[in-house]
Parts: structure tokens; sequence; C-alpha cells
């Protein structure tokens, strides 16, 4: 069965071309020009029997803010949400991402981005639900969360407890960006969520231990300004 | 201030050499009786009134004249101890003393007020001067009116408020006007009608006598910037002298302020033109730099529209690549020119953090690879680097910009390097191309906005290579003004043998705390 995927945006050449091509890709395409139009569609659907699989959101409303959408759907539903927005500024991409957003994309952008980007929060649907994920493999790194176990080309890695905690927390949300203030709170908790500097210094040894080209990360990517994401 | 003794002038106060001068006559006058005739005697006595006279006023020498000559009179005119005078000489005698101590004591009353009025002309100037100076000295209106306040104050020895306008203030709000000390009702109605009548007003003004605060007004050239009001001075003390001279005060700093204007209007001109040229370059490059690749798209786009069942896949997947190219191309000037734009307006605004370089780097790096995955792009990063504070974003447009650059400015088949050293207080980065390098002349220019070093490429019907190289003007005046808000140094240096290193010198400052694992 197609996934079936919301989307709101007000521009209409940009929805009618985004949702051309989603239909391609396979998806069930719900448009919605408005906030008001959307969170109808939101209400009719989420009860029905085939509810939505994943919001697609411009922030960019004629008639209200992305951002308040955003925050009564994640109130509501455990719907994963993919931001797409042409403004620029990190601070409001870091406030939406603490409220609830799955992952953000700001215009213009090309739609295998779009694409990777909506197969990445698909796949964490249901984070709420179902287990989080525990295990990860790219190339010749493995991590088993459970077994609290990191090998890197069959060898083990030692890591130190805050090394581990820091990873395990990027692997539970692989692919997706973490915010800085979020890997704070949830690695060295509330009172240092502000101290951006024990995220460069850890980040800076896990790379060390795990990267072949520390400088040049495949795996422990740096979203400037927002936070971290580990590559799928 | 200074006191007037200062200036050597004889005072009323200093009576006693006269006393001294009568005491030695009249010894004389004694030892001498019977000696010298009573001629004689009484020349001794005019010459010791006129010489006393120096020292007393001028009713004080008459009177002690005539209260000596009578008892000259008593003494030594015959008949001795009566005053009865017997001889027409001798009242003669009498009558030239007092002439002569008369005369004597006014020219020297003349000569005392002349002596006081040149010496308070003398201190009021020397106020004046040290005002000037003193205004010279502060830079703002408000504290050279407290200036002007407190020697008024002293000066006349009385309450005095001061009303400053500025920017061609008026009485409805228009401008800038501040008021220093009381003054309500009728007073704050009296400084404005001084300001604005430009005349003084009060007792001893010739105008409104009847009120009781006199009314100053700051005169400019052409008008008054301020009033000044007394309020309730003593009427005494506050002598046409000293009046004028508190006037010349307020007219110092009448002028201050208009000097003070003329060069607030004339930054203002300079500023008005320098943005409206910065606005008429923005728009020339904007309609060059954008058209350009619009262009090209509208070009590709319409070819595909229009002939799309006439051409090969390949040719449509190579039309949509122009497509995809221009529209990238665009997407990074429209950035950096709204970056320069923010830059310009809010320099103070953006958001520091501690933060990584070589994460930075890393990051820009990735950038780099996935647009230009064929070129050979070398990064050398020491280990252990201290963290910078800066904001993360501005500094990854930074380096995207200079690599872009790199990349854009050096053939296809030589390498690009960044070389990043950890220096005591900063760290240095380079950007190395291989490419032609840039003239003497033109180091410091490149990070002007819009100005281009290959000025052909200007054209918009140049070459493959130099349709390549277009619209980085934006580009590298955003990188110096990102490098400003971050107090770091950007410059060209030329690399050996050939190309060219844009170099970043980036502050270390004191690294923040980061406790040790347990």
């Amino acid at each position: 069965m197609a996934l079936k995927v919301l989307l709101v945006e007000d521009d209409r050449d940009l929805r009618q071309t985004l949702r051309d091509a989603l239909s391609v890709e396979g998806y069930e395409v719900v448009a919605s020009g408005s906030a008001a139009d959307a969170s109808a569609v939101l209400r009719h659907t989420m009860s029905s029997d085939t509810p939505l699989d994943l919001l697609v959101l411009d922030l960019g409303l004629p008639d209200g803010d992305g951002g308040d959408l955003l925050r009564s759907v994640r109130a509501q539903y455990a719907l994963p949400i993919l931001i797409i927005s042409a403004r620029h500024d990190d601070a409001n991409k870091v406030a939406l991402l603490d409220a609830g957003a799955d992952d953000y994309l700001v215009k213009p952008f090309s739609i295998s981005e779009l694409l990777a980007r909506m197969r990445v929060t698909l796949r964490h649907r249901g984070t709420v639900v179902l287990a989080p994920q525990t295990h990860y493999q790219r190339g010749a790194l493995q991590i088993d969360l459970a077994k609290h176990t990191v090998l890197a080309a069959g060898q083990a890695v030692h890591l130190t407890p805050t090394e581990f905690k820091l990873l395990a927390r990027l692997v539970r949300q692989t692919g997706q960006v973490v915010t800085h203030r979020q890997l704070l709170l949830d690695v060295w908790g509330p009172e240092h969520v502000d101290q951006t500097q024990y995220l460069r210094l850890y980040m800076g040894q896990l790379r060390a231990k795990l990267e072949a080209n520390p400088t040049e990360p495949i795996l422990l990517l740096t979203e400037p300004g927002v936070g971290y994401r580990l590559a799928e | 201030m200074l006191s007037s003794r200062r200036f050597g002038t004889p005072q009323f106060e200093v009576r006693w050499p006269a006393a001294l001068i009568w005491l030695c006559a009249w010894a004389l006058l004694w030892s001498l009786d019977g000696i010298l005739n009573l001629g004689n005697l009484a020349l001794l006595m005019v010459l010791a009134s006129a010489m006393a006279g120096v020292w007393l006023s001028a009713a004080a020498s008459v009177g002690t004249s005539a209260a000596f000559v009578l008892m000259f009179n008593w003494c030594f005119v015959e008949p001795r101890y009566t005053f009865n005078v017997q001889l027409h000489q001798d009242l003669l005698l009498l009558v030239t003393m007092l002439g002569v101590s008369a005369v004597v004591g006014y020219l020297m009353v003349r000569l005392r007020m002349a002596a006081e009025v040149e010496s308070k002309h003398a201190q009021s100037s020397e106020q004046l001067r040290e005002l000037s100076e003193a205004f010279r000295e502060t830079l703002d209106a408000a504290s050279k009116g407290q200036r002007l306040q407190a020697l008024m104050a002293q000066q006349a020895s009385c309450p005095v408020s001061v009303l400053l306008l500025q920017d061609g203030a008026s009485e409805d709000g228009l401008g800038h006007s501040e008021l220093m000390g009381p003054a309500e009702g009728q007073n704050l109605q009296g400084l404005w009608a001084c300001a604005q009548q430009l005349a003084e007003m009060g007792p001893g003004t010739g105008r409104h006598e009847n009120q009781a605060t006199v009314f100053l007004p700051l005169r400019g050239r052409s008008r008054a910037y301020g009033a000044v009001a007394l309020h309730r001075p003593d009427a005494k003390l506050l002598t046409p002298l000293l009046r004028e001279m508190l006037q010349q005060s307020c007219d110092l700093l009448g002028l201050e302020l208009e000097r003070a204007q003329t060069l607030r209007s004339a930054q203002h001109a300079k500023d008005e033109a320098q943005s409206q040229s910065l606005r008429n370059t923005l728009l020339t490059s904007i309609s060059h730099d954008y058209r350009t690749p619009l262009a090209n798209l509208m070009g590709a786009a319409s070819v595909i529209h229009d002939q799309a069942p006439r051409l090969t896949t390949d040719k449509i997947a190579g039309l949509a690549q122009t497509v995809l190219d221009e529209a990238q191309h665009l997407n990074r000037m429209t950035t950096n020119t709204l970056q320069l734009a923010r830059l310009d307006a809010a320099p103070l605004q953006i958001k520091k953090d501690w933060e990584s370089l070589q994460e930075i780097l890393g990051s820009v790096m990735a950038k780099a690879r996935q647009r230009y995955p064929k070129r050979q792009i070398g990064v050398l990063v020491p280990q252990g680097m201290p963290l910078v504070h800066c904001d993360a974003i501005l500094l990854v447009q930074l380096f995207d910009n200079l690599i872009e650059n790199a990349i854009k400015y050096s053939p296809e088949n030589t390498p690009i390097d960044i070389q990043v050293q950890d220096l005591p207080n900063a760290l240095e980065v380079r950007v190395i191309d291989q490419g032609l390098g840039i003239a003497d002349a033109w180091k410091d220019k490149v990070f002007q906005a819009f100005e281009r070093v290959h000025a052909d490429t200007a054209q918009a019907d140049a070459t493959d290579a130099a349709q390549l190289r277009r619209g980085m003007g934006v580009g590298l005046a955003v990188c110096k003004a990102i490098a400003k808000v971050h107090d770091a140094k950007l410059w060209v240096e030329d690399h050996q043998p050939q190309g060219t290193a844009m170099c970043l010198s980036l502050p270390v400052l004191q690294q923040p705390l980061v406790m040790a694992e347990a």
C-alpha cells in the first residue's frame, strides 16, 4: 500500500511540482495550501482507516505560521513531520527541531534531497510506539547498543562512558539531525544545555576513534549551527 | 577662578601706607620747625598729601588733607594753637593743599577704576578661553550645557537652567531639545521665546524689565541653539560687564553647537551619498550578475519546453543540468547578497558559540566534494586545535566562498589546498589555488563588493572559462564582512611558485572550561 503524505505548501507551482514528483515515486499525496485546510485534512484522515504517514510542512502559510501547526500536530498525533522552509536563520530551525519536527530542509532544495529526507523520517515513524533503533552498521563500523559494543573493521573500539552515550543518542535517530541542545540534555543533563564546548570535544574524540579521516567525516556529520547527524 | 590680585592693581583696602606717609611728614614737620620757614613746611605738607592720595579714595584724601591742614594751622601757623589765619598767603596754602589732594585722589580713583575694569575684562576673557577649551574637550552637547550651567551659576550666584536646541528643534517637539535645571511655566516659555527671538530678556536688558528672571540666548551665526535662564539674580552682582561676559559664554556654546550640527549634517550627507552609491553598484551588479544565469536558465528551460519531442534524452539531460547549475549559482549569489546586506545593517546581531574549526571545515569540504567530485582538494589540519568563538553558519559561508573562488579561478587539473596553522593567539587558515594569481593592485580591491579581477568576465558573452568565474564580487565582500564581525583578518598572499593564497586569521580567546570525565 502506498505511503500517504500530506504536503502543506502555499506556493501553487511548487506544490504541483512536489506533488507530481512524489506521485512518481509512488507516494499517495494529499496537498494543502493553508494551515486551516491542513488542520481539516488532519482531523479527517487521522481517525480514518488510512491515516497519514508523513507531514511535509512549509512554514510560511497565508493563514498562520507553520510553526503553530507543527506544535498542535505534535501535541495530538505521533505523525512524522518534515519541515521545508525558505527561512535561513538557524535559531528558528533549532527551535522547530526542539519543538518536535523530525527534520528540516531549506528551500531551494532538489527532489532527490527531499526524497532522501522523507525516507529517513519515515523510517523513524513510530519511534514512540516501537522500540528505538539499537543497531547501526555502515561500512566497517558496527554498533550494537544493547550489547554495548562498537566494532571498527571487526576490532572492538574502546569508548569512554560519555562517548558511548553520545554515540548511542545519535544511533537512536540515525539519519536525522539531533540538535546541540537535545544532545547536551540527554548526555550531560539539563544543567549543561548551553555548554556546546563539551559536544565539540567529545565529537572530536569520537571522530578520532571512528572516522578514517576525522577532518572529513563520513559517519558523524556536522550540521553547522544546528546539531549533528549520524549518516545512514 | 582667578583672583584679581594677580593683575597687580592697588586696592582700596590697602590704607596703611597713607598713614605711614602722614606720620613721617609730621615727624619731619616737627623736627624742621624753626629751621625752615612756613612756606617750605607747607610744601612738605602738599607733598605728603599728594603721596597719601595714592592709597586713599578721593573723599578720604580730601578729608584727611583738610584735617591735617587744620592741624598744621593749629600747630605751625602764627598765632599758634589757634585756628586763626593771619596772613593771606597761609590761606592760599591751605586751599592749594586741599585742591592738590582732591585732584590726586580723583586721578587715583579713576586710575583704579580703569585698572579694575581692565582686570575684570582680562578675567572674563580668561574664563571664556577656559570655557571654550572645556567645550572642545567634551563631546556631547549635554555635558557642554552642564559645564555652562555650572559656570553661570557660580558667576551670578543664582540657580540657572539651560535649554539646548539641536537639529532644528522647535516647541512642537521636532528635532532634539534638552532642558537642564528647573524651569516651568513662564520660565520655560521665556527660554523658548528668548531662543526664538535671539535676544536677551529680563532686568537690565531693556526687554521685559519687570521679570525676575534674566534670559540669555545661545546665539549661533544665524539662529539661537537654546537659551539660559538666571533665576532671581542679585541685581547688584549682575553688572552690565558680568552680563556681557555671561552672554559671551552663551554665544560660545551657541557657536559650538552650531559647529557640531554642521559637522553632523555633513557626515549625514556623506553617509547618504555612500549608501546611494552602494545601492547603485548593487543594482548594476544585480542586473548583470542575475541576468546572465537567468538568461541561461530561461534558454535551457525554453528549449526543453518548446523542442522536447525533437531532442534526444541526452540533450534534455544536459539542458536540465544547465538549469540546475544556474539555479544553484543564483541561490549562492542570493545568499551572499542577503548576508552582505544583513551584516551591513546589523553587524552585532550574530550568534557566537564555541565551535571546532575542524568541524566547520569538514562540513564545507563535504559540500565542495559533492559539487566538484572530480577536483583534487587537500586539507591539512593540525590535531588538538583550540575552539573558536564564532558563528558557525557565517564561517561555513566564508570558507565555502573562498573554496568556490579558488576552484573557479584556477585550472581544473590543479589542486586546491587548505592549510590550518595553530599559532599562539590565532588560527590561520589558507585556501591555496594554483591559478593566475592576483596582481598587487587588486589585492585589496577584490574584497570590495562588485569589483572583479578579470574585467573581461564582465562581458555576458565571454568564453566558457570566464563564464565560470562570474559573480564572485559579492562573495569576497561577504567574506570580508564575516571576518570583520569575528575580529578576524582576511588578506591575499601570492603562493609560490604560482597561484593565490586567501588567508584568514581567527583570534583564539580564553578557552571555555570542560570538566574531565570521571
